[in-house]
């Protein structure tokens, strides 16, 4: 332990959504640790409350029908949950960014991309029109963008995929951030600019020096660019872990099947679907859960212990948690 | 959703009533306010209402209050019995604008749906029309045929149907491209089959809808033409004309000109709550309102 | 660009043509001689007969309208049968009150209508939402002349704020002008605002719900600057649309307004002209509100490539 606390510490954080009368928790008692230079990764299915995880720590969580019911989310020390709107707005864009999945559609198809980079850099660095400009093309040069001067008074529909990935990455990078989110970066492309955009991905972060977290359900991703991995299961994390220790040997059943459903021979296939047919049946909807373990209806190690008590979250080997209650059984994967 | 399904099988004998004022608040509000209209229209005469066009003189320009409740216009009429009658007038072109306009509207609409040749010509007539602001077409036509409340109706539904065609011709279209119509049409299914068991179906809900804002529209344009004289007969108590007679007078007796409006307003926020409610309910798509 | 406006301005003239046909037969859709119509019940033989070869009405049915569609091109709409001057005259006189009034309730209804149904729709759900949305059914509700009539009564009548009725033109003096202005633009201007406020709530909704919104919220604008910058330039194809379509109702209510205030504009020459049964006047300022209308909706058309540079010509 250093006296220094980590750049990211999330702590006991819950959050829930609203439907109707109903309140379901997405995501339940999730706590973690990210330091500078650092890349942590969230795996997990979809609706598995990692998105959410990543929005809750720019608190984008949309209000309603979203609400942080417990917890905290510490920056440095400083508790993001605690702060005002315009506190958050001066933190949002310039301490922590974020990459979005869809490079489609979470560029605004009105605005010229030069003036969506400089935009940022404008509100956080007070620079003026004329400087942000040429630090829009300085970002464009970055993240290796072809012709970057021509692509500054152009509009996103005018990009490609891979080019419009790369202006997100640019936008979020515009201003040197300390903490840098990326939602399924490369899921919405193709698989040749997959590649590209994680190598991009790679310099930067070698560069920025930056604390990175990586949501994503793609394992091969994971293994390319993390250090450490979460995984999350229906809004809990279920094994926390170095990347290699996880791939070596996994700590809890549901991380097996993910190795398991892992393609073997294309490392980044080129589908979005999930592709976690293999384990059996399905994340149990928050109505219908029991006491026990989440996980224990679809589990093949299941025993009337798991259904009946929630397993801690415990280290069972050096810096490797998980929680199940029959971690020492797991075969390794084949 | 799925709270007001559960509620309403447990108890479906009286909770149905419920369920739609909770679920479709405006639908109901609409409805309950339009059937109070409509039973004040039809029930005038037992609504402690007097003649609408007996005068007395000496009791001209009263305030409201006990004799008069909704006061006396110019001439001493009662104007709570006139505002009731005017009702009467108001729906009864509401009802027979739609009517009209829905049936040209629905014929011309088909035609041009199906004849490639008659669409061009009525397409090009119809935005001709809409181009003419409906008020002022109306006002024309009652202008050369004489006014008379048939009149009325005739000269507002015309300025109506184009929305209507278009929005019949859409559905055509649309359909005519379907692969049950397609298959339908290949399987030598006789024309006027395909038209009543696919065809007509589907332009229902867009109708029904499009009707109730062609009702409101229509109440309120009835209104406005009686208001500037060239509407409904002066003889006719209809809301527009109590409201035009009482237009000189309306600084020092705002009421002739309040309590009918206060009808007329009431009447149309019934009918478009109606209206919005149904589409929300029905969500038939290519309707559009204005 | 220019190519397209003009293709788009030529693609008009069929549309104008047909107005043009619709407005000038009207006259013979009515039953019996048109001459006998248009000149009145109290008209002597002799009367007719001099209309009847004034308007041309003695010769066939195409000439006649040929005659007036090739005059009305030159600006020539014929001769009032009322007070024997020409129309286009009458229209020019009475057009500043029009304008005045056709731009002021435009500005209101847009300056009232776009920032509440923009935070109507930002907290949609909401108290406020609510009560945007029942005034813009009220709004839609109440007709201009009642609406007219209650400001009149509130703020002529009751607090003494504003002239009750009647017209200043502008070159009397600018205050003058838009006190008597202000009720008027205000009655119009709601119940079009009404209108607007739904469709920009509608649009803004969709667009809220886009990727690039919270992109930007991520960037750590304000509020503010994200519905305004990036939220309603998005946003504007429809309203701009409304804005088009609204147009027609909005000439319906000039009618109606300017009787209600007694301003001296296009309505008033209307509603008389209807009163008087005089025709060519009648036939001219439809063709000239019906014209309007269909060039303010080809300037709404022409203003989509400023809002959003995918749609290009």
């Amino acid at each position: 332990m250093t006296a220094n606390p980590p750049l990211l510490a999330v702590e006991q954080l819950t959050v829930s959504f609203r439907s109707g009368r109903r309140e379901s928790p997405a995501v339940e008692d999730v706590s973690f640790t990210l330091d500078a230079g650092e890349t942590l990764a969230i795996v997990g299915e979809s609706g598995s409350g990692k998105s959410v995880t990543s929005l809750a720590v720019m608190r984008l969580i949309p209000d309603p029908p979203g609400r942080i019911n417990a917890g905290r989310i510490l920056l440095n020390g400083k508790d993001l949950l605690a702060l005002n709107d315009s506190d958050m707005q001066r933190i949002r864009g310039n301490d922590i960014a974020m990459i979005f999945q869809e490079p489609m559609t979470s560029l605004n198809p009105v605005m010229t991309v030069g003036t969506q980079i400089a935009e940022s850099v404008r509100l956080h660095q007070g620079r003026n029109t004329a400087e942000a400009r040429q630090h829009a093309l300085d970002m464009l040069r970055r993240v290796q963008m072809p012709s970057p001067e021509q692509r500054l008074d152009q509009y996103p529909h005018e990009l490609s995929g891979g080019m419009r990935q790369r202006i997100v990455i640019a936008m979020a990078l515009a201003c040197n951030p300390m903490l840098l989110i990326a939602d399924e970066p490369t899921t919405a492309l193709d698989v040749t600019v997959q590649a590209q955009v994680l190598d991009l991905m790679r310099t930067i972060r070698s560069e920025l020096d930056a604390g990175v977290l990586l949501v994503t359900h793609d394992l091969g991703v994971v293994a390319e660019m993390a250090d450490r991995v979460l995984v999350f299961y229906a809004g809990r994390v279920v094994e926390s872990a170095p990347v290699r220790s996880l791939m070596r040997r996994p700590r809890h059943p549901y991380t097996l099947g993910l190795l398991g459903a892992m393609p073997r021979l294309s490392t980044r296939g080129g589908t979005r679907h999930e592709r976690l047919l293999e384990i059996p049946g399905n994340v149990p909807p928050p109505g219908s859960r029991g006491p026990g373990c989440y996980f224990a209806p679809r589990c093949a190690y299941a025993t009337q212990e798991c259904r009946d008590a929630q397993p801690p979250l415990e280290e069972k080997h050096a810096g490797h948690l998980a929680a199940c209650w029959h971690s020492d059984e797991l075969e390794e994967p084949a | 959703m799925s709270a007001p399904i559960a509620v309403s099988a447990i108890a479906p004998e009286k909770s149905l009533l419920r369920d739609s004022a909770r679920d479709h608040p405006g639908l109901f509000a609409g409805a309950v306010l339009l059937l109070l209209v409509i039973v004040a229209a039809l029930a005038a005469p037992w609504l402690g209402t007097v003649d609408p066009q007996a005068i007395a003189v000496l009791d001209r320009l009263e305030t409201p209050g006990r004799e008069y409740w909704f006061g006396a216009d110019l001439i001493g009429r009662d104007v709570y019995s006139r505002t009731l009658y005017g009702a009467r007038v108001s729906l009864q072109v509401g009802l027979g604008v739609a009517a009209l306009a829905l049936s040209i509207g629905l014929l011309i609409g088909l035609i041009s749906g199906f004849s490639k040749a008659a669409d061009t010509v009525l397409m090009r007539v119809m935005d001709g029309l809409m181009s003419i602001p409906s008020v002022l077409l109306a006002v024309a036509l009652i202008a050369l045929t004489g006014a008379s409340l048939g009149n009325v109706i005739i000269a507002l539904a015309i300025a109506e149907v184009p929305r209507v065609a278009r929005l019949v011709r859409s559905v055509v279209v649309s359909l005519r491209g379907q692969p049950f119509v397609e298959a339908a049409i290949t399987a030598g299914t006789r024309f006027h089959l395909i038209l009543w068991r696919h065809i007509l179906p589907n332009t229902i809900a867009p109708l029904l809808v499009q009707g109730t804002y062609i009702f409101a529209s229509a109440v309120l344009t009835e209104s406005i033409l009686s208001f500037i004289g060239a509407g409904t007969p002066p003889a006719i108590p209809s809301w527009g004309n109590i409201i035009a007679e009482g237009r000189t007078v309306f600084q020092f007796a705002p009421h002739i000109v309040l309590f009918p409006g206060i009808a007329l307003s009431l009447t149309v926020l019934a009918v478009n709550l109606v209206g919005d409610g149904l589409r929300d309910a029905l969500d038939p798509r290519f309707v559009q309102r204005g | 660009m220019l190519a397209y406006a003009l293709r788009r301005l030529l693609s008009t003239i069929p549309v104008m043509a047909i107005v043009a046909l619709l407005v000038f037969s009207l006259l013979y859709l009515t039953p019996g001689d048109p001459a006998v119509v248009l000149a009145g019940e109290q008209a002597s033989e002799t009367d007719i007969a001099r209309l009847r070869t004034a308007m041309a009405l003695d010769k066939p049915y195409a000439e006649r309208f040929l005659i007036w569609v090739g005059g009305a091109v030159r600006g020539d709409l014929g001769v009032s049968v009322f007070s024997n001057r020409p129309v286009i005259e009458l229209i020019v006189q009475r057009l500043e009150p029009t304008v005045a009034l056709t731009l002021g309730s435009l500005l209101i209804a847009i300056v009232l209508a776009v920032p509440l149904g923009t935070l109507a729709a930002w907290r949609s759900g909401g108290a406020l939402d609510r009560i945007v949305m029942g005034f813009a059914v009220f709004g839609f509700s109440i007709p201009v002349f009642v609406l007219g009539y209650l400001l009149i009564i509130l703020f002529s009548v009751h607090w003494d704020l504003l002239p009750v009725q009647g017209y200043r033109p502008i070159a009397y003096g600018v205050g003058p002008f838009l006190e008597h202005l202000a009720l008027p633009a205000l009655s119009l201007g709601i119940v079009n605002a009404a209108l607007i406020a739904r469709i920009t709530r509608a649009s803004m909704l969709d667009v809220l719900n886009q990727d690039y919104m919270r992109t930007a919220r991520a960037k750590g604008l304000s509020t503010s600057r994200i519905l305004i910058r990036h939220g309603l330039r998005n946003a504007a194809v429809p309203i701009v649309t409304i804005i088009g379509i609204g147009f027609a109702m909005l000439i319906s209510g000039v009618v109606v307004t300017e009787t209600v205030f007694n301003i001296p504009g296009l309505g008033r020459l209307t509603v008389d002209a209807i009163l008087r049964r005089d025709y060519p006047v009648i036939q001219g300022v439809i063709l000239v509100f019906s014209l309007t209308y269909v060039v303010v909706n080809l300037l709404v058309d022409l203003s989509y490539g400023l809002f959003d540079p995918r749609i290009r010509y």
